[in-house]
């Protein structure tokens, strides 16, 4: 066999083409992978923009309108203004572990990307254990926030650091449960494989409206946003573990949080709100797959910016309290509940 | 059944882009901005007086046990992923087996409840 397809390779085809034909897959696999990257830079630029726009409308305010029409070129305007800012390495912080902690928040929340897809076959890559590579990569993102907390050296940082992990490593484990929930629905990881079957049968927010409710509260905690964004009480902390950070390496904590950001309400998305799926069954010209994940992604946006705008925060032993107390219980038992349903339906049985 | 590695191949090469560009950004950041330094710049943040005593000297205990504590509850979950996915081929002993497992580390769970692990110390 091997040897028949040996002879026809090198014996019909000419081998530079046979190169060149490797080597545009490859040019064309990495450009995919750049412009995904691109894209979601661009988002997070444009999320940063919406969020002020939106609280200021709140508050009855202009936001910003200068740079741009409507402040539409703000966000570029900002990243400039990163750029040429001084970045500042205190004397007495920890040197290299100062400067790789930020690249790796921002590293890992762009990894995550890769395997979220957001249309029928939109998707770079589709790993059959796809839940589990975001669960992991999202616990990876403790380390760059212990990191710079710890390698700052300075009492603010550390306490916002410990403080942010704490919470988060809190927070996680009530996720792998929700994770759990709908995994016994789908009966496998691969993440497009989910809202497969969301479209085959319904989708997870009805069945199980009540994760989807705490899936979003979850979130908000796992990303330190309001009303839990204890690590960076400005009251407080001043600014929590990036309160040594400027320049480039600030914006690249401030990158890696709204990208996390974008990506877990994707996956709520995902999850809960069937994905790609049309509410109305067909895909109609414009109204494509990719316009319906946009669409519910933004609502989740919004969300996420009208609870900031609306509560006021949490006091810390409060939040500890509420998400193991609370939340843990919750959950575990929403866990065995599902199961024994499941198994009085007859799914478990021989 | 796909094959897994070619999947996590390519996730590796979109993972070492990423990381490539959060080098490049590194770099950029002390090459592009102005520098000025001195020793007062350079000390660390304080509000406004100079600091007394070394960032790390002392930390709370309850920061430790909230990580002891996340390594049995994670565990527990890595343990349950493999049930979840398979449970509908490892029928109803499967799901005794996974309830035995649940109770006993639940049981450790209203342990750690009544003893007090779980509430947050009050500073007073």
């Amino acid at each position: 066999m091997f040897a028949y397809f040996y002879n026809k390779i090198w014996t019909d085809i000419d081998v530079s083409f046979l190169q060149l034909i490797f080597t545009l897959t490859f040019i064309t696999q990495i450009l995919e992978l750049l412009l995904l990257i691109i894209g979601v830079l661009i988002g997070v630029a444009y999320f940063t923009l919406l969020e002020r726009k939106l609280i200021s409308a709140i508050q009855r305010r202009l936001g910003p309108n200068v740079v741009g029409a409507y402040g539409l070129l703000q966000p570029l305007a900002d990243g400039l203004k990163f750029l040429i800012k001084e970045t500042i390495t205190p004397t007495h912080a920890h040197g290299i572990l100062f400067i790789i902690a930020p690249a790796i928040s921002f590293i890992l929340s762009i990894i995550m990307w890769v395997v979220l897809p957001v249309g029928y076959n939109v998707v770079l890559v589709d790993p059959d254990l796809g839940l589990l590579f975001c669960f992991c990569i999202g616990a990876l993102a403790v380390y760059g926030i212990i990191l710079a907390g710890w390698s700052s050296n300075s009492k603010y940082s550390f306490l916002g650091g410990l403080r942010s992990t704490a919470q988060m490593i809190s927070y996680e484990i009530t996720i792998g449960f929700v994770y759990l929930c709908v995994i016994v629905f789908t009966q496998s990881l691969n993440i497009s494989e989910i809202v497969y079957i969301q479209s085959a049968t319904i989708w997870f927010c009805i069945p199980l409206c009540f994760l989807a409710v705490i899936y979003f509260i979850l979130i908000l905690a796992e990303t330190n946003r309001h009303p839990f964004d204890l690590p960076e009480a400005e009251a407080e902390l001043v600014a929590g573990y990036n309160v040594e950070y400027s320049g480039m390496i600030f914006a690249l904590f401030f990158l890696g949080e709204y990208s996390n950001m974008l990506s877990m309400s994707s996956m709520a998305v995902i999850l809960f709100f069937g994905g790609w799926l049309s509410p109305f069954g067909g895909y109609v010209g414009v109204f494509t797959g990719c316009f319906w994940f946009m669409l519910k992604l933004a609502v989740m946006l919004f969300l996420f910016i009208i609870a900031r705008a609306a509560f006021p925060r949490y006091r810390y032993d409060q939040l500890m309290s509420l998400g193991w107390k609370i939340f843990l219980p919750l959950t575990a038992g929403f866990f065995v509940l599902e199961v024994l349903v499941l198994t009085s339906l007859g799914c478990f049985s021989v | 059944m796909k094959d897994i590695l070619i999947d996590f191949k390519y996730i590796g090469i979109f993972s070492s882009i990423a990381i490539v560009l959060g080098v490049v950004i590194l770099i950029l950041s002390y090459v592009a901005g102005k520098h000025k330094r001195y020793n007062e710049k350079l000390t660390g943040y304080e509000c406004g007086f100079n600091p007394f005593e070394d960032g790390l000297s002392r930390v709370d205990t309850s920061f430790y046990l909230v990580g002891i504590l996340l390594l049995v509850f994670d565990l527990e979950l890595v343990f349950l992923f493999p049930w979840a996915v398979s449970s509908s081929a490892t029928k109803i002993e499967g799901l005794f087996g996974m309830l035995i497992f649940f109770a006993i580390i639940m049981l450790g769970f209203v342990y750690e409840l009544r003893a007090g692990a779980l509430t947050w110390k009050k500073e007073n």
